[in-house]
């Protein structure tokens, strides 16, 4: 299987010859198979803001290509905006970007810039609404009036409207309750299953991580780290740790446990996995006592 | 894009010119104005130019950024240069033709009105690459003080100058981050005609305006938190002090003055003779 995007030997630098000179993004590569979910974390001026915007063609890399779907697509700069509708990317605070009159008419903003008909672009915007749960009686309301995780639902379908081959949010449920941060990644979890788009997204939390990527790419000072299974990259949390990253709660723990002498299988890293673990390894206990 | 914009940038450095105080350096910047427009012949402009050479030289700033920042203004020094040698008639007679007659006396008056621009402009420049805005705005508060006087309420135009001065960057990088995130939505800004254009601008511009406001009002809420309420009673953590180098500079500048002062009255027409009295 060809990899639906990827990266090779990207490097971006901000205000060269300047002072203000930083080099954003160093070396990077790596490849993402369609259908597959990638979560990218590091800490924060890791450049992973800088990575998106080069993996959609919003900033030109200094050197080194991104390919979407076999094209190379700085080939011709004059059509990198048909990219842009295949590499749908969801910015920080997606809400502040909302601006038409009615949330009908954001959402389908992105479709009409892709030149689509009205009744297509209806269809899309609908579809996309259900996809992230978003109530449809809303929709003829202003974007201003809702309240904020509708906000962030609305924005997010606004790139969704596109049906993007690959969709990149970054944070995307920074911000948000407990509960809002569930409909998200439901949401994230749904628009992979349902449309087989790859999905990348960036999150400090580690939990998230664990719970819905195939892979994870680190990043630290523009730089590639890791890039791997959740398991191999959480079985690394000195690396993590020298990043001030985390590995996940479920994976703390049983290292604890290990540690107390408690003989835990290695490479959990969700609460689900290390609840099942942890009753195995009692129900183990129990049978040795009898 | 946006970032182009160098006017009133801070140009971080360690200069002695960086360490001067900031009031100094206002008033220095109006003094050396002044001056390159009572500079009245070739010798006394001169030494104004070697003069803020000199500066230049001490702010270790490339001269290249000083140079940029005359780019825009080469429009109006080619306007008045033509003018000024259009209709200044003194000297002798170097062109005439049909209704155009050009003087030697307006010739130089054109190259003297240049240079003088040219030397402002470098001159504010320094002031703004060595200053950063915060200092730039503390210092106008504390020289207008004495407005108080007259009612005028010197510490909030201060206050609000700093806001606003604090903002532009913020609001730069609030601007390409929605232009950026319409863009992603395939928003199109760089092609169409004037009309698409602001069109185009339309996505962007709410954003940012709702934003302002919300920024506006979070900025409001966190100065009364705590406990701002004008400027009455308020110390400063940063104390303005003059020193040494500004004493010295100080000094410098009388002599420049001086220098300009005696040139005026007793060289006028020296180089004017040797050069180009003697040429023509």
């Amino acid at each position: 299987m060809t990899p639906i995007l990827s990266a090779q030997n990207l490097h971006f630098v901000y205000g060269e010859k300047t002072p203000y000179e930083k080099h954003a993004v160093t070396d990077i590569s790596f490849s993402v198979m369609p259908g597959e979910i990638v979560g990218i974390i590091g800490h924060t001026g890791s450049g992973k803001s800088t990575l998106m915007q080069l993996l959609n063609g919003l900033l030109k890399p200094h050197s080194g290509t991104v390919i979407v779907d076999g094209q190379n697509i700085w080939q011709d700069p004059k059509a990198i905006r048909q990219y842009r509708f295949q590499v749908g990317l969801v910015f920080q605070y997606p809400e502040y970007q909302l601006f038409d009159e009615t949330v009908e008419k954001d959402i389908g903003f992105g479709p009409k810039n892709m030149g689509l008909s009205e009744e297509e672009i209806r269809k899309r915007v609908l579809r996309a609404a259900e996809m992230v749960e978003f109530p449809p009686h809303l929709l003829p309301k202003s974007p201003f009036d809702l309240s904020g995780g509708e906000k962030r639902r609305a924005a997010i379908a606004g790139v969704i409207a596109m049906e993007p081959k690959v969709l990149i949010l970054d944070e995307p449920t920074a911000g948000l309750d407990p509960k809002g941060r569930q409909t998200i990644l439901d949401m994230i979890r749904a628009y992979n299953q349902k449309t087989g788009a790859a999905v990348l997204f960036v999150s400090h939390n580690m939990e998230d991580v664990a719970a819905l990527s195939q892979r994870v790419l680190v990043l630290s000072r523009g730089k590639e780290v890791l890039f791997g299974t959740p398991k191999e990259v959480f079985s690394q949390p000195d690396v993590l740790q020298q990043m001030s990253l985390d590995v996940p709660i479920a994976t703390r723990i049983l290292d604890a446990l290990s540690q107390k002498g408690y003989a835990l299988q290695k490479g959990i890293y969700t609460i689900p996995d290390a609840a099942k673990e942890i009753v195995r390894f009692m129900k183990e206990g129990d049978r040795h006592a009898q | 894009m946006l970032n182009d914009i160098t006017f009133g940038q801070y140009y971080p450095g360690n200069g002695v010119i960086h360490k001067m105080d900031p009031r100094a350096k206002i008033l220095f910047t109006i003094a050396f104005i002044v001056l390159s427009f009572i500079a009245g012949n070739a010798v006394s402009l001169l030494l104004v130019t070697f003069a803020l050479g000199a500066v230049i030289l001490l702010s270790r700033i490339p001269l290249k950024m000083y140079l940029k920042t005359l780019k825009p203004i080469i429009p109006i020094i080619i306007l008045t240069s033509i003018i000024n040698a259009l209709y200044v008639s003194s000297g002798k007679v170097l062109v005439e033709w049909q209704f155009i007659t050009i003087t030697s006396g307006g010739l130089l008056t054109a190259v003297y009105m240049s240079t003088r621009i040219a030397l402002l402009i470098m001159c504010s420049s320094m002031l703004t690459y060595t200053t950063t805005p915060t200092q730039l705005t503390d210092a106008i508060e504390r020289l207008l003080s004495p407005l108080k006087y007259i009612k005028l309420d010197v510490h909030s135009l201060a206050m609000m100058m700093t806001i606003a001065l604090r903002f532009i960057p913020t609001l730069i990088e609030e601007t390409e981050k929605i232009m950026s995130a319409q863009k992603a939505r395939g928003a199109d800004m760089e092609n169409g005609g004037l009309l698409k254009r602001i069109k185009a601008l339309i996505p962007v511009l709410i954003p940012l305006l709702i934003s302002s406001f919300r920024r506006a009002s979070e900025l409001a809420d966190a100065m009364e938190c705590r406990c701002y309420h004008g400027g009455k009673g308020r110390t400063r953590i940063k104390k303005l002090h003059m020193g040494l180098i500004d004493l010295v500079s100080l000094i410098a500048l009388a002599a420049v003055f001086v220098g300009v002062i005696f040139a005026n009255a007793c060289l006028s027409g020296v180089l004017y003779s040797l050069f180009i009295g003697g040429v023509l």
